[in-house]
């Protein structure tokens, strides 16, 4: 597959016309991996489990050179996988994250639709090295919890949740988050897919609880291009999707202080973030998908490097 | 009138469109109402960022809605021409306007009128002069522009400069370069003043540079001129109402009156020919009227009428105050041609220019008279084998040492239809002569000749056809037969016969018809016809005589047709018809019958100054160019000119669009018109031109009831002695346009500068 056919399942504005959950992760995650030079198809447990053909992009130290004395073709050693990742994909269904979901001005992918792309390719990515991948989804309470599991089936699962979500209700993060990280018993991954329209001082305070509980986190944060950019230029009345409060206004007067404005937040976002510990990945619905998963990856390898010093 | 602060404007109803001001906020408050709505999600930025903006939002926006509403407010102060007079130690400082003096001189021939050494027209240039040079010395940013009433359209000066230079020019135009009589001399025009200050108007649209304006008329402010009450015919085309129309452009209008008070006027006003020709060899007799305008009888003066290089001078009784008297001189031409006529006053008068008439006289060999001959001299009733042409013809042209001044053709009705068009308009007479029938065409012909003026004469015989004449000459009144034909009447064998009797005594001709001169007239056949009544009510037909019979039928009758004549005689000069050829009366009648049908000519040629001559030339035989010789100066020359319609080829010089000034027609005296004849030789025709009749009234208006009259504010009467006095006062408006459109300008750049900072800045 030429590289550039896979990489255009990046590209969010393509993505979005595939309307299957499973297929859009499976486009992604293909794309994704075709792109890269490392497959990440293969566990870190050593217990042999079968050879299968070599295909470019596996690691040469892999490959069975005693097959290939024998039969003259390569053949890749593969070993049952340890599986020792446990990861749990919060996705926000709040309100706010329908924001580009629906109406005439609409310009590329709804945040909601890119959060959950996000979400399901990285759940097909995660089943796919055979690690367990949950999912929970929230607003104002979890909606929908689906605990990990490394199980194919669950993964199925998992796709046909992510397309029938639809974003409804405020957020909450609070009450949410305290008691999930409860729920979530084994120390593993928290992934969460959210715009964070919500007070910073709780969301720290609830990150600080899942990093009390041990467990590892990446943060993210989906904004609508809209939101980054303000592009606004006639007259707009803006109604709020979770408050109810009106703004009748001339976008270009405000555009400049409203950038502040959402600057300040993401620093402050980050900020909290990196007082955590946690990885923070800003993301707008324009922004290419690899994004996400690059920064998955990122993280699984220092993970990994992480438990094999320990 | 300056308004507030000294500010006015040349278009007050413009200033209306400052109400423009209103548009910024309008389309501001439109612009609000329109918007589009959009669920967001990130509200609490949106309303911090409103929160914090706010302030310098509205701060923004207010003043450019202020340098918005400042811009519409400025652009209608532009169209409405704004103005400012500076008074006080604004005056001081800005020092003196530019102002444009607009001088209109009378150059009518009434001011050459004079009462002293020198005519109202001198002393009005010494005026005119004078204003020029205390201008010149005042050192103000002035102009000058300077038309005469005989052809404002043609300014001498058009918004020049005062200077030095000018001065020197204009002294020179007015007076003369050696100070001698070879400057501006009064024309022979009539002053139309409504024209000239319409042609002001017009000078002002054109130039529109200056905001001030002064208007001064120089003239002798005569009734005629400037009358108060024109009645309401006169309507837009009067003086009174093209002074109003000047008004709102001027800052004043100034008669400048040079008058004098004494008005005694002698002048010849009217010189007519009382024959409708002039013929060879016969007395013409001109009628010359004298009028006296002045307010007391004028006794002592003297007619001279000098032509064809003789001179015959009568002396007036006194001409009564505001009257005339008439004076009668005969004078015989020997020569047959175009001859100059000139009648002179001897009065001492004021005004020398009306006392000279010309007249242009075209001397003809005799009345052209055709006789077209319908009678058959074989048939029974003729005069001895001749037809009643032959007696007709020796009638009119009696043999004998005195000339009858008629100049006879006779043709048979054959050749009368095959006549082109052009000799059937030459005649200054035609006789149809018991005539069977003429052709449609020749009938359509012939009403066009009279309706021209031409005249018509017409026996009824035997041989009418009553068809005919009742289808195609008499058509139900609108042709040019008078009567309808019902039948011969009378008695065929001569026993009974009817005598003739007047009946319009009025009528020039009834007179033939008095029992006393027709003694012994009697009449045995006659056609019965009748007229219609409505011809005799509206005036066109006139019944002169009938036949003393129980059916009291028409036998003379008269019809105007166009400027034409029509005589009618319903029976026919024969023996079997009557005995009228043998009566001497009858040759008489006949003479006045056709003196009164025939065609006046000789007033032709003869018209007042500024006139046009039309005249239609035969280029089968004529050449194209012509040439018009004017009393003074080069001959212009002109092609003939085809009419796209009509296709008929005529030459045309004077009136309102002649664009040559020696074709204008402008001065008194004799115009000749030459054609040079393709086959050789040269054809000269002669106009003379006269002044204006009204030009002698040096009645004056009374200069209060004038400005009251006229109702125009800016309107004064001053005299000579105070123009210029009024030099110095002026106009003294500035118009404000440069100040007002820097001033825009200068907003709109801020506008632009402050609109795109402020956008730049939220971006």
């Amino acid at each position: 597959m030429p590289k550039i056919a896979g990489q255009q399942f990046l590209d969010p504005s393509i993505i979005e016309k595939i309307k299957r959950m499973d297929v859009r992760a499976r486009a992604v995650v293909d794309g994704f991996i075709t792109g890269m030079h490392k497959s990440p198809y293969h566990g870190f447990a050593v217990e042999f489990a079968t050879h299968r053909e070599y295909v470019p992009g596996d690691e040469i130290k892999h490959i069975d050179w005693k097959v290939w004395s024998k039969t003259d073709r390569l053949y890749i050693k593969e070993y049952e996988e340890e599986t020792n990742l446990k990861c749990t994909i919060i996705l926000d269904c709040s309100k706010s994250m329908d924001y580009g979901q629906t109406g005439r001005d609409r310009r590329g992918p709804g945040k909601f639709d890119y959060a959950a792309t996000i979400a399901a390719s990285l759940a097909y990515l995660l089943q796919s090295q055979a690690d367990q991948v949950g999912l929970v989804m929230f607003d104002t309470a979890i909606r929908k919890a689906l605990p990990a599991s490394s199980n194919p089936a669950h993964l199925k699962l998992i796709l046909h949740e992510l397309d029938q979500a639809k974003p409804d209700h405020k957020t909450d993060v609070g009450d949410v988050f305290h008691g999930l990280a409860e729920q979530i018993g084994k120390r593993g991954l928290v992934v969460l897919v959210s715009d964070l329209f919500v007070d910073t001082r709780t969301l720290q305070e609830t990150m600080r609880h899942f990093r009390h509980r041990k467990h590892e986190m990446v943060v993210f944060h989906v904004m609508h291009d809209d939101e980054v950019t303000f592009p606004f230029q006639d007259n707009v009345l803006f109604k709020g999707l979770e408050i109810d409060m009106e703004l009748l206004t001339e976008p270009r007067a405000l555009r400049r202080t409203y950038l502040e404005a959402v600057d300040r937040f993401k620093s402050q976002v980050r900020r909290a973030c990196s007082t955590s510990g946690i990885d923070y990945v800003p993301l707008s619905t324009t922004d290419s998908l690899d994004a996400a998963l690059s920064s998955y990856l990122a993280f699984r390898q220092r993970a990994i490097r992480g438990a094999r010093r320990r | 009138m300056p308004g507030l602060f000294g500010l006015s404007a040349a278009n007050p109803l413009l200033l209306l469109g400052a109400l423009s001001v209103a548009s910024p906020i309008i389309i501001h408050l439109l612009a609000r109402r329109r918007y589009r709505t959009i669920y967001w999600a990130a509200m609490d930025f949106l309303l911090d960022a409103q929160k914090r903006n706010r302030r310098r939002v509205q701060l923004e926006h207010l003043i450019l809605l202020l340098l918005r509403c400042l811009i519409m407010i400025l652009i209608a102060l532009l169209l409405a021409r704004l103005m400012f007079t500076p008074t006080g130690l604004a005056a001081l400082a800005l020092g003196t306007a530019e102002v444009e003096r607009i001088v209109v001189l009378d150059d009518s021939p009434s001011m050459s009128a004079r009462q002293g050494p020198r005519s109202a027209f001198d002393q009005a240039k010494a005026r005119a002069i004078e204003l020029v040079d205390s201008l010149i010395a005042q050192r103000g940013n002035n102009k000058l522009t300077l038309m005469l009433t005989s052809n404002p359209g043609r300014p001498l000066f058009s918004g020049e400069i005062l200077n030095e230079e000018f001065g020197q020019r204009f002294r020179e135009a007015l007076e003369g370069a050696g100070g001698a009589d070879d400057g501006l001399q009064p024309s022979d025009r009539y002053a139309q003043w409504a024209a000239a200050l319409e042609q002001v108007r017009r000078h002002i649209d054109e130039q529109d540079v200056s905001p001030n304006r002064a208007v001064y008329l120089l003239t002798d402010l005569r009734e005629h001129d400037f009358p108060i009450d024109e009645g309401e015919e006169s309507g837009e085309d009067s003086v009174k109402a093209a002074m109003a129309a000047l008004e709102p452009h001027v800052d004043s209008i100034l008669i400048v009156d040079f008058g004098e008070q004494d008005t005694t006027n002698l002048a010849i006003t009217d010189v007519q020919v009382l024959e409708k020709s002039i013929v060879r060899d016969r007395p013409t007799n001109f009628s010359v009227t004298v009028s006296n305008f002045g307010p007391t009888d004028a006794t002592g003066a003297t007619v001279r009428l000098v032509a064809a290089g003789a001179m015959i001078t009568r002396e007036l009784d006194a001409v009564p105050a505001g009257g005339e008297q008439v004076v009668n001189i005969p004078m015989t031409f020997v020569q047959t041609g175009h001859e100059e006529v000139v009648v002179e006053l001897e009065f001492p008068d004021m005004m020398p220019a009306d006392n000279t008439h010309h007249l242009a006289a075209r001397v003809v060999r005799g009345v052209r008279i055709l006789m077209v001959d319908g009678g058959d001299p074989d048939l029974p009733g003729a005069v001895s084998g001749r037809s009643e042409v032959e007696f007709l013809r020796h009638a009119v042209d009696p043999a004998g040492r005195q000339r009858s001044g008629h100049v006879i053709r006779v043709v048979s009705v054959d050749e009368f239809e095959s006549l082109s068009r052009r000799d059937l308009q030459r005649p200054d007479v035609i006789y149809l002569a018991n005539v069977y029938q003429l052709s449609e065409s020749r009938v359509r012909e012939l009403e066009e000749y009279v309706e021209a003026g031409g005249g018509l004469l017409i026996y009824l015989g035997d041989k009418a056809r009553r068809d005919f004449y009742n289808d195609m000459m008499h058509r139900d009144g609108e042709g040019l037969l008078p009567v309808r034909l019902i039948d011969i009447e009378g008695d065929p064998r001569r026993e009974t016969g009817y005598s003739a009797v007047p009946v319009s005594t009025g009528h020039q001709l009834a007179t033939i018809f008095s029992p006393e001169i027709m003694l012994g007239a009697r009449l045995f056949l006659w056609w019965h016809t009748e007229i219609p009544e409505d011809l005799i009510d509206g005036g066109q037909a006139t019944l002169i005589s009938r036949v003393d019979h129980p059916q009291r039928s028409p036998l003379m009758v008269s019809r105007n047709f166009g400027l034409g004549r029509v005589l009618v005689t319903t029976t026919g000069p024969r023996p079997n018809w009557n005995n009228l050829i043998n009566l001497p009366v009858t040759v008489v009648a006949l003479q006045r019958a056709t003196e009164w049908v025939t065609r006046s000519d000789a007033g032709r040629g003869t018209m007042l100054v500024g006139s046009r001559i039309v005249e239609e030339i035969d280029l089968a035989r004529f050449e194209p160019r012509v040439r018009l010789r004017p009393p003074a100066g080069d001959d212009v020359q002109r092609l003939v000119t085809t009419d796209d319609e009509t296709g008929l080829t005529h030459i045309m010089f004077g009136g309102a669009e002649e664009a040559d000034e020696r074709a204008r027609l402008s001065a008194a005296g004799f115009y000749r018109l030459r054609l040079s004849e393709r086959e050789g030789g040269e054809v000269e025709w002669l106009y003379a031109t006269n002044v204006d009749p009204r030009e002698s009234d040096l009645t004056r208006v009374d200069a209060g009831e004038l400005v009251r009259g006229y109702g125009v504010e800016k309107l004064g009467v001053i005299t000579g002695d105070q123009v210029a006095e009024a030099a110095g006062t002026g106009g003294g408006r500035r118009e404000l346009s440069r100040t007002l459109l820097t001033l825009l300008v200068m907003v709109l750049a801020a506008e632009l500068l402050l609109g795109w900072w402020f956008g730049r800045r939220r971006s």
